[in-house]
């Protein structure tokens, strides 16, 4: 507003300071009106421009050689479901009309997990845009069928029994389509328990780890002066606390009055070491006062509910006698049947701290409930345990098709090599340029279906690439919202917006618009 | 030239004997057809025989009923030849007979006779048809001689490529499996291919393995049995009782060794469960006043899958008291109710405990006993124990106590009912006037209470009180006062007999205090108090009796919850993780080994798999392992054809065990 009227102005000036008459006058004045209608030209195409067309799902190529063979200002339009969100930064500032399809998708969306540890639950979900209910079939690879009958969500459930590659198979309506997940064995743990007294909980939890292979030692307090160390494992704990040895831990628990047992050094060591990445939790049996390790208290209070781990409530009736103060970044992230909250996680640097007041799931094998005690320690432990550094994260929703990009993220330090083989093919390939903070992203291009693999130091990734046409209706519905977002408009057309002035130009039209007119003769 | 008249007699006497000789070779040729038609088909050569011997009683019927003579062949010619104007017949008469006319037409006919230069065979239907039948069966034969041979179709037999091998490979033919079941069962024999036999417990089974050219013939149990065949009529053949299911497959061997194999089958085997029997009446315990009628009916259900064999009722009746407890055991006779649509039996039967001899305060146990048929022994199965309790007339207190013997005296327990009846006596006797002053009376039954508690003090472990007291000494402040000793912590029992031991005492002092300070009516509420308790260890002490000779009540949930063995808690594998077997190594090597590059080396790998695979399909209805042992088998045997590894993949991953839920560390928050 304020640049208009400064070039009205302007204009004005420069009609009233001319002399010479209107041949000369209106010139001077039309020269910064002209200028700024030059600058600030609205993204409208020139009249009889004809509109170039856009195929739904056109290829980089289509894109590319429509582009180069229309003109400036020409109206890119849409059809159907869009093109890949990969591909529209190339349309530039275009003027794109999206003529949107309201066809039906079918199956619109799905998302699995690409990698999960043997034995953990894989949760497949999806999204069908039907008009009537359809069958959708999921059969694993050891030949378990689940199905169900749906016109909106659905949700299965596997569990892969063996490590390797673990390919199964979806048909929803009769069209069947390759879900690939690649399963790996569980991480080999380390792990630090400290007790101030013997306690029935913490050999529940040393058997739980030792059976996936953890090395685990035990340091619990007897008496004033004595101690009782347990190391189980291939290459067993240290349990003197130092920073090397909790820089090798990926959790540290303090059991049964174990925080009492360690030393002001030795708590400042564990807090370094959390800081830094390690996990710790609590195990407590009476209010946790907060703390250089306990950063949020436990006392008794209400709380939010939301069932996530089914409990029997008549085996520990008292179970949940604490609640927490719940702080802007403490999470109730285990839950009772009930909904009611079982334990409590907060970050501290890169580490993260948790506390639990439940020390009974060492009756729950005891009362026939022994999956819900692995449930138990899954749920309670996974988020606390020290990330893995170094590893490929692939976003559960990703369309892995040939000839289709596909971007994975690299968390931790840039690996020296990354290889990407299809078949019998390698190739080297290198990551993206990101900050420190942010993680690194790789962009692959399968060529080939089939399963492919991303071999960075320490990590190998495997996909399975579907064909070309496989998923094409999640495909189409990830188009689609992606052209929402161009095209935000009914109509379908990017924001007509012009470009903004700069006060500088402005300012310099109006000087050369003053000098033109008073050039002297 | 006219034919003479013998002549033309000799001429239709030989038409028929060389008629009658035609015949009998077209008969010898039907009869041959069907012998070799019938060779063709069996290869069985007394059902050739056989087919022959019945075209012969064809012929011998035909001859028999229709035989060729000169009369047949005239009537004959008379139909085949009308120059002869049916005057055929008369050419057998003799010359000289008849009269003219006769004689003319006979010489008309010789010269018919001799003017036919050929006479038309005479043919019969039945030689024709057995002629023809017995032709289309020979060549049907030889037609169906020349198809190719079916497989067989009870077993698929796999053949080793190994080179070298001559032309004739060893071939696996047809398998068939027969069983007997026991004899107590009254079940025939049967016979079945080879899948999916489910047999009896105990049955005979018999192998019947068809293997021309094998030296040596083996059914192989897949846990480990071997069960060698012997050859017997042209048939290998192995018998075994079996008596748990079991899977195997056959196999047989030539003399260098090479070896074919069958498919592995399951072999079933329907267990002969004991009887299973549920007391429905009376309820688990009943407990019945001295006055109600002492008949109980009790019924039970008893089923057995194949069939009951004998039911019996045993009443034990427990009478007495304390150490005297004495036990009487009766069999009685169950009646046959009824008989429920399921084959369940309903037994009933009265039992009237006055035959039993009961008395008050006896219990009677009561459990159903049934047997059934097995063979050679039978299986007994037992009821739970149902109990009757027949009320004291001191009404009996039910006791928690949990299974506790005490020594004790009997008569020391009969002495507080009867401190009872000498203080309600005395009372009885204050109201009626009889007696004017109490008090010595009630001192003497105070020393009676007295006594009786010093003896139960004796049992709790209190300190013994009796040295020297005299009745008529004055009772002192000390006297009254309880004993606060530790000493019976020395005695045997238990904490709860103790507490109501004490409990009994006490009751005994503060009725002793009462009745020597000349109080009896205050006292007689503590005695029976004291009664009272001591009733109950009497009963505790009768529970313990029942624990050891009967089954118990059922369980008391409350009391043992969370203390079941804990079989879903493994315990702790102290060894390094490089050396432990965690179920399903076997199989999770076979996976690895079915993706790896083709070799021989995954043979024992897959031998390992085979074998738990094996283990798991014995107890696997559904008959998944076996097609997985079938597809293992054929790869390694070389087919690594897609379909049989995926085949392989899949039914290998079903029978992983499930795994644990893995603690994972989740993605950055």
């Amino acid at each position: 507003m304020m640049l208009t009227v400064l070039i009205v102005v302007a204009a004005i000036l420069a009609a009233a300071l001319t002399r010479g008459g209107l041949t000369r006058r209106a010139p001077a004045a039309m020269i910064p009106i002209a200028l700024w209608a030059l600058a600030t030209q609205p993204r409208v195409p020139w009249p009889g421009t004809p509109p170039v067309e856009l195929r739904s799902n056109a290829s980089l190529a289509d894109i590319e050689t429509a582009l180069s063979a229309s003109t400036r200002g020409a109206v890119i339009v849409v059809e159907g479901d869009g093109v890949h969100p990969d591909f529209l930064p190339l349309l530039g500032e275009r003027t794109v009309r999206w003529e949107a399809s309201n066809r039906h998708l079918g199956l619109a969306a799905l998302t699995w997990p690409r990698r999960v540890v043997v034995g953990e639950p894989v949760r497949v979900s999806g999204r069908v845009d039907v008009a009537d209910s359809i069958p959708v079939q999921l059969t694993s690879p050891d030949g378990v069928v689940d199905s169900t009958w749906t016109d909106s969500l659905f949700t299965f459930v596997v569990v892969p029994r063996a490590v390797g590659r673990w390919q199964m198979q979806l048909a929803v309506n009769g069209e069947t389509t390759h879900l690939g997940i690649q399963v790996v064995p569980p991480p080999r743990l380390r792990v630090l328990v400290i007790a101030g007294r013997p306690d029935f909980e913490v050999p529940a939890l040393v058997r739980r780890l030792v059976a996936q292979d953890a090395d685990v030692s035990v340091r619990t307090q007897m008496t004033r002066d004595r101690r009782r160390t347990e190391r189980l494992g291939l290459t067993p704990v240290d349990v003197r606390i130092s920073g090397e040895v909790l820089d090798s831990l990926d959790l540290v628990v303090l059991a049964a009055g174990g925080q009492a047992t360690l030393a002001a050094s030795e708590q400042q060591l564990l807090a370094a070491a959390v800081a830094s990445g390690l996990g710790l939790l609590h195990i407590v049996d009476a209010t946790l006062t907060a703390g250089l390790l306990t950063p949020f208290p436990l006392r008794q209070s209400g709380a939010e509910w939301t069932g996530r781990l089914v409990l029997d409530d008549a085996i520990w009736p008292g179970a949940v006698r604490v609640a927490p103060l719940l702080g802007p970044d403490t999470l109730a992230f285990v839950r009772d049947s009930a909904g009611r909250a079982l334990a409590w996680r907060t970050t501290r640097g890169r580490g993260t701290i948790a506390a639990t007041a439940f020390s009974q799931a060492h009756r729950l094998p005891l009362a026939g409930h022994a999956e819900t005690e692995a449930a138990w320690w899954s749920e309670l432990l996974g988020p606390v345990l020290r990330a893995p550094s170094g590893r490929w994260v692939v976003r559960d929703d990703a369309l892995v098709r040939r000839d289709e990009p596909l971007m994975i993220q690299w968390l931790g330090n840039p690996p020296a090599a990354i290889t990407v083989q299809e078949g019998l093919h390698a190739s080297p390939s290198r990551l993206g340029a990101s900050s420190d903070t942010s993680p690194r992203s790789l962009q692959v291009w399968p060529t080939d279906t089939g399963w492919m693999s991303v071999a960075a130091d320490r990590d190998t990734l495997d996909l399975f690439v579907s064909p070309a046409s496989a998923l094409s209706g999640v495909s189409a519905a990830h188009r689609r919202e992606a052209m929402r977002v161009v095209a935000a408009e009914p109509s379908g057309q990017l924001p007509t917006g012009r470009v903004p002035f700069p006060r500088l130009v402005g300012w310099l039209l109006l000087v050369a618009a003053v000098t033109v007119a008073w050039r002297p003769r | 030239m006219p034919v003479d008249r013998p002549l033309a007699a000799a001429r239709i006497t030989a038409l028929a004997q060389r008629w009658t000789f035609l015949r009998l070779v077209a008969w010898t040729v039907a009869a041959g057809c069907l012998a070799v038609a019938s060779w063709l088909v069996s290869g069985n050569l007394p059902i050739s025989l056989a087919a022959a011997v019945l075209v012969a009683i064809g012929a011998w019927s035909t001859a028999h009923r229709r035989p060729i003579t000169p009369l047949t062949v005239a009537r004959h010619l008379d139909r085949v030849a009308p120059e002869l104007e049916e005057s055929a017949a008369l050419l057998l008469e003799p010359v000289d007979n008849g009269d003219p006319l006769r004689r003319m037409q006979r010489r008309r006919a010789d010269a018919a006779l001799g003017s036919m230069a050929s006479v038309p065979v005479i043919t019969a239907p039945a030689t024709r048809f057995a002629l023809i039948t017995s032709f289309a069966c020979l060549v049907a034969a030889t037609l169906f001689t020349m198809l190719p041979a079916p497989a067989p179709a009870t077993s698929r037999a796999t053949t080793p490529t190994a080179p070298g091998e001559s032309a004739a490979p060893l071939e696996l033919g047809a398998i068939i499996v027969q069983w007997t079941p026991p004899s107590y069962l009254g079940r025939t024999a049967r016979t079945t291919a080879p899948s999916n036999v489910t047999v009896e417990e105990g049955s005979v089974v018999q192998w019947q393995v068809d293997a021309p050219r094998a030296s040596r013939v083996r059914i192989v149990d897949l846990l480990g049995d071997t069960l060698v065949a012997v050859q017997r009529d042209g048939h290998w053949m192995a018998t075994a009782t079996i008596s748990n299911t079991r899977v195997w497959r056959a196999e047989a061997l030539d003399d260098a060794d090479s070896i074919v194999r069958s498919e592995a089958y399951r072999l079933s085997v329907i267990p002969d469960r004991p009887p299973v029997i549920a007391i429905i009446a009376p309820p688990g315990r009943t407990e019945m006043e001295w006055t109600e009628p002492h008949r109980v009916v009790l019924r039970a259900v008893v089923s057995d899958d194949y069939a009951i064999g004998s039911t019996t009722l045993l009443a034990t009746v427990a009478a007495g008291r304390g150490e005297g407890v004495r036990f009487r055991e009766r069999r009685l006779s169950l009646e046959h109710e009824s008989t429920t649509r399921s084959g369940e039996m309903v037994m009933s039967a009265m039992i009237d405990l006055d035959a039993l001899e009961v008395a008050p305060g006896d219990e009677v146990y009561l459990a159903v006993e049934a047997s059934d048929r097995k063979a050679p022994a039978p299986q007994v199965a037992r009821s739970e124990t149902v109990f009757l309790a027949l009320r004291d007339t001191l009404d009996p207190v039910s006791s928690d106590f949990g299974g506790i013997a005490i020594d004790i005296e009997p008569e020391f327990f009969r002495s507080q009912r009867q401190i009872i009846l000498d203080t309600e006596a005395l009372l009885a006797d204050v109201r009626a006037g009889r007696v004017r002053e109490p008090l010595p009376r009630a001192m003497d039954i105070g020393y009676d209470q007295y006594l009786l508690r010093v003896r139960y003090g004796e049992i709790a472990g209190q300190e013994d009180e009796v040295n020297g007291a005299d009745p008529s000494a004055t009772v002192t402040e000390a006297d009254l006062m309880h004993q606060h000793d530790t000493e019976d912590n020395a005695t045997l029992l238990a904490a709860s007999v103790k507490a109501t031991l004490q409990s009994a005492l006490a009751a005994m002092w503060e009725a002793e205090k009462q009745l020597r300070t000349g109080h009896p009516a205050e006292a007689l509420p503590h005695e029976y108090r004291a009664l009272v308790s001591l009733e109950q260890i009497r009963q505790a002490q009768r529970a313990y009796v029942k624990r050891i000779g009967f089954e118990p009540p059922a369980i008391d949930v409350g009391r043992t919850r969370l203390t079941k063995q804990a079989t879903d808690v493994a315990p702790l594998d102290r060894r390094p993780a490089d050396q432990r077997e965690a179920p399903g190594d076997a199989l999770h090597a076979a996976l690895r080994s079915i993706d790896a590059v083709p070799t021989a080396a995954y043979a024992p790998t897959l031998e390992a798999a085979a074998r738990q695979l094996a283990a798991q399909a014995v107890d696997d209805a559904t008959g998944q392992h076996l097609e997985t042992l079938g597809a293992l088998r054929r790869m390694l045997d070389g087919d690594r054809s897609p379909g049989t590894l995926e085949r392989i993949r899949s039914g290998l991953l079903s029978a992983l065990p499930a795994p644990s839920r893995p603690i994972v560390p989740q993605a950055p928050r």
